[in-house]
């Protein structure tokens, strides 16, 4: 019995008060502290992963009791290893970007850096505790963990209206956990158990202990709670303004780590413990799922505010992530996962992209006031453009992979059996991307491209602690999109598993 | 010796990769060795050809897509892959005077480089998904080279500035020229991704494979008949050939390509002769041999076939029109680049619509090759005039002749083979395509052939007179005033035109020797298709064909006779003012602005509606509400105000209390709220656990 998993939960906690004591004499560095304590848990979650690979289910979990309410396990397997990679990598680049932009933003009080970095680390520590939990009230609580701290660094470190953002942040997204909390103690309550793996094993042996209606019910509830998460068309009223008002590594954090992990959850706990109620309802998840891509980049394609094209950029993504899953296909379900990874490192390439462009322009976010920037930042251009061609999905970046397979498998989901719906759903889905080409290029012509404004002359290329995580998540975005078999096959296995081959 | 084949597409690659590194050295050195990697490129594909079997040759890449990286080496491949890499590497070796001065050249070099490897890429990929790679990848490196002077200068835009139509300006600056291309061709790709997706979805096993999809034809429970039962046959076949028709600038997707001549002249003819358009025409020849015998099988052979040859036909028609009335001498190289693939197209569809499949196949790629040697001659060409006259409008030059002898004959002599004049190679490849036409009982597809023969040969004329002949205008007067003459190419620039202008010819009198045996050579890309294609006893010459030799002739000679006497024998004066049908086809036969209207108006008028009324109409108004009630309840019970909340943290943190700091966050107004709502959380929790797991 090692404790690896349970460092990497421990970690963040202790390191929230480490970051929270060395700030006073650190200051902004303590940056450096978060990211490199951020290590441990992604080395923690890589020495799971190798353990796994020997087990024959290729799952490695530790288990805590937790009595009277079941075991506290925390659980590497196919589908969370890949997600658990890209949180802990992302947490530790962008404490590092957080240094040159909390420096801008907070100046030279040392008491705000601790808050801000013993935040961070709780919120690592959420969003991790999430994506490891095995049991469903454990879940649910690392999910509030995930949304407090993420709450305050909004409303400290915000721009505009800050107060109201955080609130409206704030109340939307704990209004779908009481939801989702609804479905799961109904689901405890009936299934005798919230151990997830003990919840499934009663209700095989013992399917007629939730009945058919209440099956549907409880999906129907869990969803709704977890689309608020993933902003589906609706409920996603709380998004624009919380990603475009965050501060910009918040804003990082928030659209490329944290929101999908809605769609994490869907798989993890919903399709596992209830497919065929999922099966019945995935038709209007699909209509859904669509109508959020459509309008998120409609949206993103009128906005002037760069953080506000991201944010519903974002939410339009989100739609993508809820389609594959919606295929009820193992290769849907792999490319709504793959999705968020690729959604996360470009998301993550282009709020640090932006993050560094507003710290050369003070703070200007308004892509008309930019451009001809391409020479100036070629590091930064670069960054920002693979990060871009990964949201379109182009190929040799994770994007296209990820986008391949989910629409591949709206595509097997519409012709087998033959369902003319589904169909056009698939279709239209593909469809959409276009408008992503369209915001994508347009912003980055604005920006980059054009005749060199004025204002820009002084625009120098950002410093390392900026272009460094930029690049790294640059070659994560490559690497993948030329070789995503470890990533592909993980996650198509997990897929298989829960809807047969 | 399996290694070969890859390092066709693999090694301009590299030598993409590598241009940085080779830029910290030194500039010459980067410019050399990424023409050397395209040499690499060349050499490989040719000794290739020649000493590698057919075969497919993979390698492990996603095993859960049932899906292998690939090399397919076969007729067609190897036939283009050939055109392709010789031809990139004289444009190279042009681009190492042309692009001199210019800045960004690492970047340059660097897309040149991948472009061509993508090209080769696509081209040689023994399965669909990989050849998307390619596919897109050119569609990058096409945006990317397009927008290459991204600064936007106007020197570098294309059109003529100040013109609109229907409210839309008319000229664009290269940035978004490149984005133009990017879009648009990506508008296809949409479609031709669905295909894909729909093929790979109903084939048994699920496959990208060229040679396994084409073996899994005519079994029970094939792709072919999967999609034939659900009605998506012909429409999967259709939208298949959408990812050509944008690639290839085919109507209706054509209006990218005579904006993408913003890019450096250099790139124009890279995309026009040896990569990118090229794409479509060779994908289609792919494909097209596959989708025949699927759609035979269920008798739908003729709603596919005859779109692409009416969809081609008509786009050699619209674009030869346009080119007759251009004013920028690039444009009307791409306006005749357009027409010349819309040929190439229609012989692809012929190919399916008549008895004789190999009559038309071949013809649409043997018009491949020789439009790939005469366009990039002229393009080049083009490239140092453009250069010298400082100018892009052809009426701004001039009388260049005397000047630049070696151009002039070299263009006059490309221009020759793209007017269809015996014996140049353009004469021999487009009159297969007619004959085809004609032989193939489609008279109307070949009366449409015909006359853009007629208007080939005249805006051909058109522009070797204006530009050419005549006395030099006041343009380059006033060069010659400043004492820069216009003068000869360099000779890194000269031979690369001038050789494919003799290639051009030389190919055109050997056509008679290579033709049958290419044409043989070719039908082996067949090789792996069951049942084998139907392919019709070749029949021999023919009085018929001579009628139709000196048919396509003659209406060239008339194309000649009247351009020659209208901008030989007379000076050029630009029309001041575009009106009547000059407007019309000067516009586009306006479906350019027609699309900005709808496509790039209507969308973001739609955009902005739903962002007005809908996001901020309803959900932005709606959770202020809700956060508003929050505030004021918490305002009402004095506890929140911002300022307070902030005074009280700064306050706190110089006080160096840092605990208590916390401690009032959550004694703050804020989290009042937040508190409450998280105690309903607690509290459900609390009786889950109270009675639910206390009474087991």
């Amino acid at each position: 019995m090692s404790f690896l998993l349970i460092g990497a939960i421990v970690v963040p906690l202790v390191g929230a008060a480490v970051t929270y004591l060395s700030a006073s004499s650190l200051k902004e560095k303590t940056g450096y502290v978060a990211s490199i304590l951020s290590l441990v848990p992604l080395s923690a979650i890589l020495i799971a992963g190798n353990e796994a690979r020997s087990t024959p289910t290729r799952v490695y979990t530790e288990t805590y009791s937790w009595s009277p309410i079941g075991t506290f396990g925390l659980r590497v397997d196919n589908l969370s290893l890949p997600i658990l990679l890209t949180i802990s990598l992302l947490v530790a680049l962008i404490a590092i970007f957080s240094v040159p932009y909390m420096r801008q933003r907070i100046g030279d009080n040392p008491g705000r850096y601790a808050l801000y970095y013993s935040l961070y680390m709780l919120y690592s520590l959420g969003m991790l505790g999430t994506v490891l939990a095995t049991n469903l009230i454990e879940f649910y609580l690392f999910f509030e963990i995930m949304l407090v701290p993420s709450f305050f660094l909004i409303a400290e470190w915000g721009y505009g209206d800050r107060t109201k953002i955080s609130l409206t942040y704030f109340i939307w997204t704990h209004i779908g956990a009481l939801v989702l909390l609804i479905g799961i103690v109904v689901t405890g309550y009936l299934a005798g158990s919230t151990d997830m793996d003990s919840v499934v094993n009663n209700l095989t042996t013992n399917p007629s202990l939730i009945s058919t209606t209440v099956r549907l019910a409880v999906v129907g509830a869990m969803c709704f709670g977890l689309f608020v998460k993933i902003a589906q068309f609706g409920l996603h009223a709380w998004l624009p303004s919380a990603y475009s008002e965050a501060p910009t590594p918040i804003s990082a954090v928030l659209a490329s780590a944290m929101t999908g992990i809605g769609g994490y959850a869907i798989v993890r706990i919903v399709m596992t413990i209830y497919p065929s109620a999922f099966l019945t309802l995935s038709p209007i998840f699909a209509g859904w799922a669509l109508v959020t891509m459509f309008y998120g980049a409609a949206m993103a394609l009128v906005q002037d505010d760069i953080k506000k094209l991201l944010a519903y950029s974002s939410m339009s993504q989100m739609g993508y992530i809820l389609f594959g899953l919606a295929s009820f296909t193992s290769f849907g379900i792999a490319g709504s996962m793959f999705q968020y990874i690729s959604n996360a490192t470009a998301k993550g390439i282009l709020f640090i992209a932006v993050g560094a462009i507003m710290l050369q322009f003070g703070g200007e976010r308004s892509m008309s006031k930019m451009g001809g920037l391409a020479g100036r930042m070629p590091i930064t251009a670069t960054a920002a453009f693979i990060g871009s061609l990964a949201l379109m999905g182009f190929p040799t970046t994770n994007g296209f992979f990820s986008e391949f397979l989910l629409f591949q498998g709206g595509f097997i989901r519409a012709t087998n059996p033959f369902s003319g719906y589904r169909v056009i759903v698939a279709v239209l889905g593909v469809v959409a991307t276009a408008l992503t080409a369209g915001y994508s290029l347009m912003a980055l012509r604005k920006i980059f491209f054009g005749p060199a404004r004025v204002e820009s002359a002084a625009i120098k290329e950002a410093p390392w602690s900026i272009t460094l995580p930029l690049i790294v998540l640059s070659i994560v975005t490559i690497g993948l999109g030329l070789y995503p078999t470890p990533v592909i096959s993980r996650l198509v296995a997990f897929g298989q598993s829960i809807v047969g081959s | 010796m399996t290694i070969l084949p890859w390092l066709i597409w693999t090694l301009p690659i590299a030598g993409a990769i590598l241009t940085p590194l080779f830029a910290k050295f030194h500039g010459l050195v980067r410019d050399y060795a990424a023409v050397a990697f395209s040499l690499g490129a060349a050499v490989a594909a040719t000794i290739t050809a020649f000493t590698v079997a057919s075969s497919d040759y993979q390698i492990p890449w996603v095993p859960q897509l049932n899906l292998n990286a690939g090399v397919l080496v076969d007729p067609l491949s190897m036939f283009l892959v050939n055109i392709v890499a010789w031809i990139s590497f004289l444009i190279m070796v042009y681009s190492l005077q042309y692009m001199k001065k210019e800045f960004g050249l690492t970047r340059y070099w660097f897309f040149m480089n991948l472009f061509i490897g993508n090209m080769l890429l696509l081209v040689l990929a023994d399965n669909l998904l990989m050849m998307f790679f390619g596919w897109e990848g050119v569609g990058l490196c096409s945006y990317a080279l397009i927008g290459h002077f991204y600064h936007d200068e106007p020197e570098h835009w294309v059109g003529t500035p100040g013109d609109s139509a229907l409210g839309v300006p008319q000229a664009y600056p290269p940035s978004h020229a490149g984005m133009k291309a990017f879009i648009m061709t990506r508008i296809g790709d949409i479609a031709l991704l669905i295909a894909i997706f729909l093929i790979f979805a109903t084939s048994t096993p699920r496959t990208f494979n060229y040679v396994e999809l084409a073996s899994q034809l005519g079994k029970t429970g094939s792709w072919a008949s999967t999609l034939a039962r659900f009605g998506l046959l012909v429409p999967t076949a259709l939208l298949f050939f959408g990812g050509p028709v944008g690639k290839s600038a085919q109507f209706p997707l054509q209006e990218w390509l005579p904006d993408a001549m913003a890019g450096p002249t250099s790139v124009s003819a890279l995309i026009h002769a040896a990569t990118m358009v090229k794409a479509g025409v060779f994908l289609v020849g792919r494909m097209g041999p596959i989708f025949f015998l699927a759609l035979l099988e269920f008798n739908q052979v003729t709603p596919f076939f005859g779109t692409v040859a009416w969809v081609g036909a008509f786009t050699a028609f619209l674009a030869a029109t346009q080119a007759s009335v251009a004013r920028e001498i690039k444009k009307v190289l791409a306006y005749s680049t357009v027409s010349q693939i819309g040929y190439m197209m229609m012989a692809l569809g012929v190919a399916g619509l008549s008895a004789n499949f190999l009559a038309g196949y071949s013809a649409g790629l043997l018009q491949l090759m020789s439009h790939a040697i005469f366009k990039a001659s002229l393009f080049l060409a083009a490239g140092w005039v453009i250069h010298a006259t400082e100018s892009r409008f052809m009426d701004q030059m001039g009388g260049l002749a005397k000047a630049m002898r070696l151009t002039s004959v070299s263009m006059l002599l490309a221009g020759l083979s793209l007017m269809g004049i015996p014996p140049f190679s353009g004469f021999w490849t487009k009159d297969a395509i007619l004959s085809a036409a004609f032989q193939g009982s489609e008279y109307l597809l070949y009366a449409i052939g015909l006359a853009t023969v007629l208007l080939t040969a005249f805006y051909t004329t058109r522009m070797l007179g204006i530009t050419f002949a005549g006395k030099p205008s006041a343009n380059v007067e006033d060069l010659e005033k400043q004492g820069k003459h216009v003068h000869e190419a360099g000779l890194l620039m000269l031979v690369p035109y001038l050789a494919l202008a003799i290639a051009s010819l030389g190919l055109g009198l050997l056509y008679p020797l290579y033709s049958g045996p290419l044409t043989n050579y070719l039908m082996g890309t067949f090789q792996y298709l069951t049942p084998t294609l139907l392919l019709g006893a070749n029949p021999g010459f023919s009085i018929t064909d001579a009628v139709l030799f000196a048919a396509s002739t003659g209406l060239a000679a008339v194309g000649f006779a009247i351009g020659y006497l209208r901008y030989f024998r007379r000076p050029y004066q630009a029309p001041s003012q575009m009106k009547g049908l000059v407007g019309f086809l000067w516009h586009r036969w306006y479906i350019d602005a027609i699309y900005y209207r709808i496509f790039v108006e209507g969308l973001t008028k739609m955009s902005r509606g739903l962002y007005r009324y809908v996001e901020q109409g309803i959900w932005d108004k709606l959770s202020p509400t809700i956060a508003r009630d929050v505030i004021d309840y918490t305002t009402a019970s004095g506890s929140l105000d911002s300022s307070v909340v902030d005074r009280g943290v700064n306050d706190v943190a110089r006080a160096g209390s840092r605990f208590s700091n916390l401690l009032r966050r959550f004694q703050s107004g804020v989290t009042e709220q937040y508190v409450i709502t998280f105690a309903i959380g607690i509290i459900l929790l609390l009786i889950y656990m109270i009675f639910v797991i206390g009474a087991r």
